[in-house]
């Protein structure tokens, strides 16, 4: 069954199109990734998913109701965990989820009873009593979660939910929505964080410009670029390799320099390793390691549109993850 | 508990917050005490003589009193002191009651009855004096002898009764009706900014996503802000009546008809201005128009005596209808001075909400 069930969906800001006639289904039980770099249309799509933005054109069905039609239906299958923080200051960590939950029609030892839970699954039951203006970054982005998930909903949306946290923050996030996950609920997981999406999701969809531009499981989104083998070669600081000489070298498909990082993609059955060092070794370029890189999500997406997912970004997520 | 109920229970929570405590409760308290003591020499009635006005009316027909009246009359007008016969039908105890004059003497064959006003002590001392002057003089004997309201004059010759003129404020009892209702208005601000802080705080975006309207969080905002301004106006009334001793009057009911209608006009217009310009400018346009409002609505010192624009500007201010009309309930005893008050905040109110409701629901979010 789908969770969630987007057809045709529009949405036009004047004559730009921030989604651009999309369709995707969302299967009940898995963790579905949407990912795509800042301003292709994510947070857009989700936040129509969220009723949150009207839709211009198009469909969307949460558990089979239409959002359009039966709005309260929808939604309350649905829990949002928004990329900011969407929390009162003013009210303790309990009554933050209590207020939202009772949003939701629950009440009294029900709502009581879920509350705890939903502060036990964040790990904040010990910091019921405390305001959020005493927490840490990670403390508030749980507390986030904790207010999404007391009415157990079918769906959970999360965009971006890791933004501006620590390692360990995040870390338990992700396993958060595991766990969630295995406890029955459907997962739709937005970032610009490919490792994330990569780790967690099950299948995932891509994004930008507003249209989907591939969608499936990791292996198969992988095997787009599977008929590349791509490697990193580290040059010292002074080095000035003619890239164009190294394009001319048989089965090279592409080269980028990044810093002191020339990545070449070559065709796999082409042995051009030797003539790849000879050229930069001719350009009095002096070379500190070689690295292969692995088919990423990442490298999906440079090979799809050409650019890397995000604007800054470390080396290693350039190409893929180092060997 | 519906979600409107429940945002509204939410927003009432606000009162754990110190600061809010402060702007609502400490502001205007502080306020009225150190205005209202600071003040309290200028709102004293001035012991001021200027010329006195004596209304009169002579029954003792033709005789010789009469003619010696009149010969009075003449030589105290030259004194300053004027005696105006009362035409027929005026009401004369009226007219002293509303300090048009200082008192009325009415002239009998049997003797004098003076009829003064506490309002105007030094100028009732002055024609009495003169007119036990006279009457002894003339050996008249008293009048309305077995009026409970009326005393015997000195010797006998003269009776004297003093009416109730209109009450007047002390200066505490002027800021703690200005505080009150300047805090009221002071709510438009907050108002101002209550869907802004949601759209802030993101939280805009949880109510939005939960199965409720846009109109159950519209009107669980505006009864939790009306609530919250309402126990705290009550909270101020009662501290400033039973802790400073101010003059609330007789009319409870009708004085917090008024501030309920009050706080309803201020939160309509908060409202309506957050929603009618973006962002801080709504703000900065609603500061100015309650601190301008102050000004000319009475709320740092009484204004009166404005004419033309200044004056429009003053008659227009939503502090002035509404001071004007607790002055009158509470000083004057008409409570009828609360209903075109309330009409007129409730219906400029309804309009506003109206207007806000209308922008809220073309509007993208919330």
């Amino acid at each position: 069954m789908n969770v969630l069930e987007i057809r045709n969906l529009t949405k036009k800001f004047g004559d730009f199109f921030a989604v651009d006639h999309i369709s995707l289904s969302v299967r009940e039980g898995e963790i579905f990734g949407f990912l795509g770099p800042n301003g292709a249309g994510k947070s857009s799509t989700i936040n129509m998913a969220a009723s949150l933005l009207s839709v211009t054109k198009g469909e969307i069905l949460i558990m089979g109701h239409n959002i359009a039609k039966h709005s309260k239906l929808a939604k309350s299958c649905v829990g949002l965990v928004p990329q900011e923080l969407a929390i009162y200051e003013d009210l303790t960590a309990y009554e933050n989820v209590a207020f939202f939950a009772g949003l939701y029609g629950l009440r009294g030892a029900l709502l009581k009873s879920r509350v705890e839970e939903a502060l036990e699954f964040v790990g904040l039951s010990d910091k019921r009593k405390a305001f959020p203006k005493h927490f840490s970054g990670g403390m508030k982005r749980r507390l986030n979660i904790a207010c999404a998930i007391a009415h157990r909903p079918k769906l959970i949306i999360m965009d971006e939910p890791t933004v501006g946290i620590d390692p360990q923050s995040r870390s338990y996030i992700l396993s958060s929505v595991r766990k969630l996950n295995e406890m029955g609920c459907t997962v739709l997981y937005t970032s610009h964080y490919m490792e994330e999406v990569e780790e967690i999701c099950s299948r995932i969809a891509i994004m930008d410009h507003g249209k989907i531009i591939a969608e499936g499981t990791k292996a198969e989104l992988k095997s787009i670029i599977t008929d590349q083998k791509r490697i990193g070669i580290e040059i010292g600081p002074d080095g000035s390799p003619d890239l164009d000489k190294l394009k001319r070298i048989a089965g090279v498909d592409a080269v980028e320099q990044k810093d002191q990082i020339v990545i070449v993609s070559s065709r796999p059955e082409v042995n051009n390793l030797n003539g790849i060092m000879q050229s930069l070794m001719a350009d009095q370029v002096e070379i500190r390691s070689i690295d292969t890189y692995e088919p990423n999500l990442e490298a999906v997406f440079l090979t799809l549109t050409g650019r890397s997912l995000r604007d800054t970004q470390p080396v290693e997520a350039e190409g893929g993850r180092r060997n | 508990m519906n979600a409107a109920v429940r945002i509204a229970m939410k927003e009432l929570l606000a009162f754990r917050d110190v600061k809010t405590l402060i702007y609502m409760l400490a502001t205007p308290i502080v306020f009225m005490l150190i205005l209202g003591t600071a003040l309290s020499g200028s709102f004293r009635a001035t012991p001021v003589v200027d010329d006195i006005r004596v209304l009169y009316q002579s029954e003792s027909g033709a005789g010789a009193l009469h003619a010696e009246w009149e010969t009075f009359v003449r030589d105290a007008g030259r004194s300053g002191v004027q005696f105006v016969p009362a035409a027929a039908g005026l009401d004369e105890e009226e007219e002293v009651r509303a300090g048009r004059y200082d008192g009325f003497v009415t002239v009998t064959d049997s003797g004098l009855a003076f009829t003064g006003s506490d309002a105007a002590p030094v100028a009732n001392s002055v024609v009495t004096g003169m007119l036990e002057t006279f009457a002894e003089s003339r050996r008249l004997a008293a009048v309305l002898p077995g009026d409970a309201s009326t005393e015997a004059g000195i010797g006998g010759y003269l009776s004297e009764t003093w009416l109730d003129a209109a009450k007047q404020p002390g200066a505490l009892d002027y800021y703690s009706i200005a505080m009150t209702t300047m805090i009221v208005l002071y709510a438009a601000m907050s108002a101002g900014l209550l869907m802004d802080a949601e759209r802030k705080g993101h939280t805009a975006i949880r109510l939005l996503a939960a199965p409720i309207g846009k109109s159950s969080i519209f009107a669980g905002k505006l009864a939790g802000a009306f609530l919250l301004n309402a126990a705290s106006v009550t909270i101020i009334v009662l501290i400033s009546k039973y802790m400073f001793r101010a003059e609330w009057g007789d009319h409870m009911g009708a004085v917090f008809a008024v501030l309920l209608s009050q706080i309803v006009f201020s939160l309509g217009l908060g409202l309506c201005i957050g929603y009618l310009i973006k962002d801080s400018a709504s703000f900065a346009v609603l500061v100015t128009f309650v601190q301008v409002s102050c000004f000319f609505g009475g709320a740092y010192f009484p204004v009166k005596e404005l004419t033309g624009a200044l004056g429009v500007v003053r008659d227009l201010t939503p502090l002035t209808w509404t001071n004007d009309a607790l002055l009158d309930i509470i000083f004057a005893d008409r409570v009828s001075a609360a209903v075109p008050t309330i009409l007129i905040n409730a219906g400029s109110a309804v309009f506003m909400l109206a207007a806000a409701v209308i922008l809220m629901r073309r509007r993208e979010g919330l």
